[in-house]
């Protein structure tokens, strides 16, 4: 393979492009069917092209593809952004190593001083007992079938059985149902709900195909056979769903697809619900009761923001955000791999303030937040993989001297730095 | 956010100028094509999204060694191939753990490469068509063609009306003609006639 065969290949398709144009000069045609006769797969391939449903065809993936994503992606980290921040070339284990010897002295220290000074320390961590310690989130749910039956789901891999002969596949992280054989045993469609923990994460494959990623503290209920003229699902939490196109049964050749509808439940009152609908397409939406808007950010596709009679359409790259008790919706362009970080198994961070940064740790680690008197309203930015220990995510905010943090067992107060 | 770059030669000589524009253009155009590219090679139903985007990174570091747009495009076709190269052979790797250094062969590879260049390279050029529909004609295009929504449901999307709708459709139809040039004479009155059903 060299250099040469591609730069041929790429004659041959300029030839074929102008060919297709109708602008290709007589030796040019001679040199194309040249190419095209001397072997039966260029003849193969040559016929493919000029049929043209492939090529529809592929165009038409194409557009599935979450080109604003990567583009926004690629573009930011040839602009030398920092997002992932640089650690020092000590290892952690050299750096944890030295703060328990530090802290051990501090310790002795501390328990002469304390009865004459109430000294503060500038970056103190409390060796947390063993049964405590923090670590990262990791691939963990609770599915709940139609009878009430909970089921754990961490790495286990054994096919679950819902009622009316619908399997549930079970691999490290993903739940895969399998409806294509359901029989119909009375009026009733069994409804499942997977929810995760603080501190958990997991994916699931609905019937129809759609895939849905759920962050932590997170949840998702559903039929688990989709009938009727529609798909509702409901949502709380944040949820990335890709929603698989389907049309409505017997309505194949007017091409009228059945809707996808995710409704977020409001938490003034039940009949307040944001209704997402959705016609095949890539959104994300972040639902947490503890922030201030619920936000649906769409990537790829046509989705309608609903709430009462509001309502708003939004393209890609667009994020629609409503605040509980209000009909009006915002809308913005936000920073795509902002959004979808989490999904993509990193936190990133720009111009962020620190107690939305806090919530999601909170989540994430399943630690709780505590904020000292003082703290400035400071924005943030910064990234980290979500796989690395919260004390790496604390030394990068602490990093300039505008926020200290103490970590006392699963607590974790936020202080300003003197 | 539209895109002022509209052809290889505007974009190489950007990449020169380090303008980030032209690798926008690049990654527009080319990015699911690639995509694609990569698939074919892997011979498996992966997704390849992380291993273009490495190679355009790559690209861009060493922007400045291209001479033409043309190198451009063999750079990011080697790199990529080269990369799902080394992907089949760790798993290759993993799975003939106790065997000697797998052997590669072209087989392996799941595809001609020559063949894949000149494929990709049509798709990328009729993905280019697309992106120089002026803004609206395109998503109505995209809407219509791809996501086959009813006019109807175009004009709520989009609010537009009715009448705008098939309008943008019939001048996106006639601008993309090209591509029907070629089709045989019962596809093309079989385009028409859906057209004109819609």
């Amino acid at each position: 393979m060299n250099e040469s065969a591609i730069q041929n290949a790429l004659l041959i398709a300029g030839l074929i492009k102008k060919y297709r144009e109708d602008n290709i000069s007589e030796e040019e045609l001679y040199a194309l069917f040249q190419w095209r006769d001397s072997h039966s797969d260029n003849r193969a391939l040559f016929d493919k092209l000029m049929d043209s449903r492939e090529l529809e065809n592929d165009l038409e993936q194409m557009e599935e593809v979450a080109v604003a994503f990567y583009e926004e992606r690629i573009l930011s980290r040839i602009a030398g952004v920092q997002d992932m921040a640089v650690v020092p070339d000590r290892p952690v284990r050299t750096w944890r190593w030295l703060a328990a010897a530090a802290v051990a002295g501090l310790i002795l220290g501390a328990f002469f001083l304390l009865p004459l000074t109430g000294d503060k320390e500038q970056f103190q961590e409390t060796v947390a007992p063993v049964a405590d310690k923090i670590v990262p989130g990791s691939n963990k749910a609770i599915l709940t079938l139609t009878d009430g039956t909970q089921v754990v789901l961490d790495t286990a891999s054994e096919t679950i059985n819902e009622k009316g002969n619908i399997a549930i596949y079970r691999q490290n992280g993903k739940l895969v149902y399998d409806a294509s054989h359901f029989a119909s045993s009375g009026a009733v469609i069994p409804g499942n709900t997977i929810a995760t923990p603080r501190g958990g994460q997991y994916q699931v494959i609905l019937p129809d195909g759609t895939t849905v990623w759920l962050n932590a503290a997170s949840s998702i209920s559903f039929p688990a056979v989709f009938t009727g003229g529609e798909r509702r699902v409901s949502v709380t939490g944040e949820v990335y769903f890709e929603v698989a196109k389907q049309f409505l049964p017997g309505r194949e050749n007017t091409r009228q697809r059945m809707p996808f509808i995710v409704e977020v439940s409001s938490p003034d009152n039940e009949q307040d619900k944001v209704e997402v609908v959705v016609l095949g397409t890539h959104f994300n939406i972040n639902a947490y009761p503890d922030e201030d808007l619920v936000r649906t950010t769409l990537v790829e596709g046509a989705v309608s923001v609903n709430k009462g009679k509001a309502q708003v359409k939004i393209m890609p790259g667009e994020q629609a955000g409503i605040a509980a008790g209000s009909y009006i919706f915002s809308s913005s362009r936000p920073d795509l791999t902002e959004v979808l970080a989490w999904k993509n198994g990193v936190f990133k961070f720009s111009n962020t303030d620190i107690t939305s940064i806090m919530r999601q740790i909170s989540r994430w680690y399943d630690v709780d937040i505590r904020y000292e008197a003082g703290l400035s309203s400071t924005l943030f930015s910064g990234g980290i993989s979500r796989k690395d220990d919260v004390d790496k995510l604390l030394e990068i905010l602490a990093g300039d001297g505008r926020v200290k943090f103490s970590v006392n067992g699963r607590m974790i107060t936020v202080q300003p730095s003197r | 956010m539209e895109l002022h770059v509209k052809n290889d030669e505007d974009c190489f000589r950007l990449l020169q100028e380090g303008d980030p524009a032209g690798l926008q253009y690049l990654i527009r155009i080319y990015f699911p094509v690639l995509c694609r590219y990569a698939i074919r090679i892997l011979n498996r139903d992966a997704s390849a999204e992380d291993l273009v985007e490495e190679a355009i990174i790559k690209l861009w570091e060493r922007r400045e060694a291209f001479t033409c747009i043309e190198e451009v495009k063999g750079f990011l076709y080697t790199s990529i191939r080269n990369s799902c190269i080394n992907n089949i052979r760790s798993r290759k790797r993993e799975q003939a753990r106790f065997q000697a250094f797998a052997q590669i062969h072209e087989e392996d590879t799941g595809a001609c490469i020559e063949s894949e260049i000149i494929y990709a390279e049509v798709l990328a050029d009729l993905r280019r068509s697309v992106n120089a529909l002026p803004a609206r004609m395109r998503k109505v295009f995209i809407l219509s063609h791809f996501k086959e929504m009813s006019n109807q449901e175009i004009a709520d999307h989009l609010h537009l009306s009715q009448q705008t709708v098939r309008n943008q459709k019939t001048r996106a139809f006639r601008l993309i003609k090209q591509w029907f040039k070629h089709r045989s004479a019962f596809l093309w009155s079989f385009f028409i006639l859906l057209f004109f059903c819609k």
